[in-house]
This record gives structure tokens, sequence and C-alpha cells, in this order.
């Protein structure tokens, strides 16, 4: 994965500094780095209890998804069915799985132009204290 | 077995089987003393604090709104393991007294659930795509709705389509022995003025968060809700709980109006209709991807989901 790009988080707060802005735990995922994986959007799956951008990596062809808001979170940002559709070039930054497999979870999603589409979870802080909930 | 005895026996079973069937009702109609909150109600409709408004003037607080649990207290493990520093970014608690007053058990358990998310356990009755239930319901960051009626008002939650129903019309709780803990409880309220009061009590034990503290099946609240400027609505809240709380707590949450997009609309969902999150055997969230065993794919709702693989 070549375009798998690991950062080390200058965020004080990960694991535990997600809001609990959706029905499950953001625990599986490893808020203390991120990924970026370039590719070409498969699908935007705009649906509930969460939205789900699936695109295929560029470098080796996998499938990534990444976990999103409910539409009604997306909307409020204004993300919209049509704004990732098929074919699209992207490159999504996420909190990746802890377990290493193709998902994570979106932060912001960069376009073909260079714009950045931000889909930060909902609550996220990057300033809160581990330990403390979110 | 002579005939004494086996009376003696039928006897006790008969006994012990009235008894077993009187225990699901007696344990929770019986203990569940809401005496405290239902005076307070009672004395805030003796004595209101402003003059009643027709009934067809009531307040107007139409539009999408929504809730934060940033209003709560809370909670981070000190170096000693105890719970020593209480954080809300919208409520200014003056002190950790005025933050839950948490009884030494509910303490300890919200110990217990700060210290699983340090081993990455966070699953709670939510992920099982369950209501959240009163009064976690206050602070959920879905959409909610107000809708007032001269006898009724629907607070409307986006999440789980949850509903508490606030009986206007002078009606009074449901009685004891047709009552069983609900997931909203059970309300009545009336008006003050343009302020909603409203008593709840028969609710469900949850927690106010993942990661917040937990409340018990004997929780019962008294509110007092106010449209306080045209973009929030103001929740005043006194909760009551005997198992959970030291003493009665009292809150201020809010909730704001949602401006962006202005024609937001909220939509009926259910939770579980493409959830591919599951309890993996260490008690922590999994999610399940597409191509492995157990996936619901959302283009394929009208077939039967399979059972989620653990």
């Amino acid at each position: 994965m070549k375009s798998l790009s690991i950062w080390l988080a200058l965020l004080a707060a990960p694991i535990l500094s997600i809001s609990a802005s959706a029905h499950h735990s953001h625990a599986m995922f490893d808020t203390s780095k991120r990924i970026a994986i370039s590719g070409t959007v498969m699908k935007f799956e705009f649906t509930n209890p969460h939205s789900w951008l699936k695109v295929v990596n560029e470098a080796d062809g996998e499938l990534w998804s990444f976990e999103t808001g409910a539409p009604s979170q997306l909307l409020r940002k204004g993300v919209k069915l049509s704004t990732f559709p098929p074919g699209m070039k992207v490159t999504v930054r996420a909190f990746p799985l802890r377990d290493g497999r193709a998902g994570g979870e979106a932060v912001n999603v960069t376009l073909a132009d260079g714009s950045v589409v931000s889909i930060e979870p909902e609550g996220y802080n990057p300033t809160a204290t581990p330990g403390a909930a979110p | 077995m002579s005939g004494t005895a086996w009376r003696g026996r039928v006897a006790l079973t008969a006994g012990a089987a009235i008894v077993a069937m009187a225990l699901p009702l007696s344990s929770f109609a019986q203990t569940a003393d809401f005496s405290e909150s239902l005076a307070a109600y009672q004395d805030m409709k003796a004595h209101p604090k402003n003059k009643p408004l027709p009934a067809n003037k009531l307040p107007d607080w139409s539009g999408v709104w929504t809730g934060s649990p940033d209003y709560l207290p809370y909670y981070r493990l000190g170096a000693d393991g105890k719970l020593t520093v209480r954080i809300s970014t919208r409520n200014n608690f003056a002190s950790s007294k005025q933050a839950a007053p948490l009884s030494p058990e509910y303490e300890a358990k919200a110990i217990k659930v700060l210290q699983d998310r340090v081993k990455g356990i966070d699953w709670d009755y939510v992920s099982n795509c369950i209501p959240a239930g009163f009064p976690r319901w206050t602070v959920s960051h879905y959409l909610k709705e107000f809708a007032i009626t001269p006898s009724m008002v629907w607070l409307l939650n986006e999440e789980q389509s949850e509903v508490r129903r606030v009986y206007t019309d002078g009606r009074g709780h449901t009685p004891r022995d047709e009552a069983y803990p609900l997931y909203e409880g059970d309300s009545i309220g009336f008006w003050d003025g343009d302020t909603l009061v409203v008593h709840t009590i028969d609710n469900k034990e949850g927690t106010w968060d993942r990661s917040a503290a937990a409340y018990s099946d004997q929780v019962n609240t008294v509110e007092r809700i106010r449209k306080v400027s045209n973009d929030v609505i103001e929740d005043q809240m006194t909760v009551y709980d005997k198992l959970a709380l030291t003493k009665p707590w009292n809150v201020t949450f809010q909730f704001t109006r949602v401006k962006e997009p202005a024609d937001l609309r909220i939509r009926m969902y259910s939770c579980n209709e493409n959830n591919n999150v599951v309890q993996d055997e260490k008690g922590n969230s999994h999610h399940v991807l597409p191509g492995e065993t157990g996936y619901k794919d959302p283009e394929s709702r009208t077939e039967a989901a399979p059972s989620p693989a653990k």
C-alpha cells in the first residue's frame, strides 16, 4: 500500500476523545493515527445508521470501507449523495481500524480539484484529555 | 409422606407460586419511590410563576433541534483510580458537588466504565440498536422536534424514533398496578405560562451516555422546559434517583435550532437495518466489512439480514 501514509498524530486525545455521536463505540478506530487512501469511489452508501464511502485503493485495488455519519449529520455539513459519485477520484483521510483491516472512520476527503470535504466525526475533540469521556 | 405433610407442601408450593407471580410487579412498583419529585411537581403546579396562556396561544417550538452530551459532567480516572475530575464543556459546574452527586455504588460503576474503555471495551445497550431511553434522550446528538397541542406534547427524537409523550390534559400517571419500566418513562405535565413542566417516572435503567454515569430504574425527574430564545430551548431538570444519587441533581440542558440546511427534515430509520457493528469476544465493538460473514448490504434490505458473526 504505497499510498498508505500513517501520521503520528499530534492530537492529545486519541481513543477516548470521540463523542458518542453514533449508536456504537468508536473504540475500534485508532484515533492516534490517520491514514490516507487515494483511489476511486466505488459507492457512497447514503444510509442509516451510518453512511459508508467505499473506495478502491489505486495502489493495489483493495476495497476500503470508510464509515461516516448518519445522513442527517452529513447534510448538516453539506455532504449529499451526489458529493461522492461512483468513479470520482478521491483521497480519504481517516482513523484506521485498529485490527489493520481495510477500513476506517473518515475525517475528510480531498477531491480531484483539490477541495476538501470535511466529514469529521461529530463531537471529535482533539484537545480532550485521555481518560475523559468525549 | 403423611397427609398433613403433603398438604403443607402443597400450601408452601402454592404460596411460593403466588409470591413468584407477584415479584415482577412488586419489585418495581413498590420500590420506585417518586414521592419527592411528585411533591415538587405538585408544588409547582399549585404555585405557578407565570400567568396561564390560552390553549390557542401555546408556544411555538417548531423547527428542527439538536441536543448534545456536552452538557453532562464527564469523568476521568485520577492517578489514584478515583473519579477526580469532572468535565463539561457547556455546563459550568462551579464545583464537583454540582456535578452529579453519585452514590458510592454508581461511582464505582462509572470507574468500571472508564477502566474498561482504557482496555478498549466500549459497548453499551445503544450499541445493540435499542433506544437510548429517557433521560439519556435529552443529550442525544440526533435531531429533535417538539409538537405542542392543548392536551399533549410530543418530544420527538430522530434516534430510534424515540417519542416522549407528555400528557397535559390533567390526567395523572399510569395506575401503579398497570405500570412497568419504559424507555421514555411515563410523563405528565402542565403549562406554567410558556414553560412546560414535566414529571416523568417509570423509566428503565440506563446511562447518560456510553462513557458517562449510569442511572437506575428508580430515576424520576421534574423538568421545566422553555424556549429561551428563537434558537434555544432550555430544559432545567432535577433528577431524583435514590440508588444512583446521594441527593437530587439539578442540571440544565439545551436544544439548539438546526439552521443549515434550512429545509432539513427528520427521516425515520431503523438502527438495525444496515448495522454492521457487532460485539467481539472481548466485549468491544467490531465492524463487519463487505465480504465478511454476516455483512449486511444496504442495497439488499428486502432480504432478511443474516445474524452478524461474533
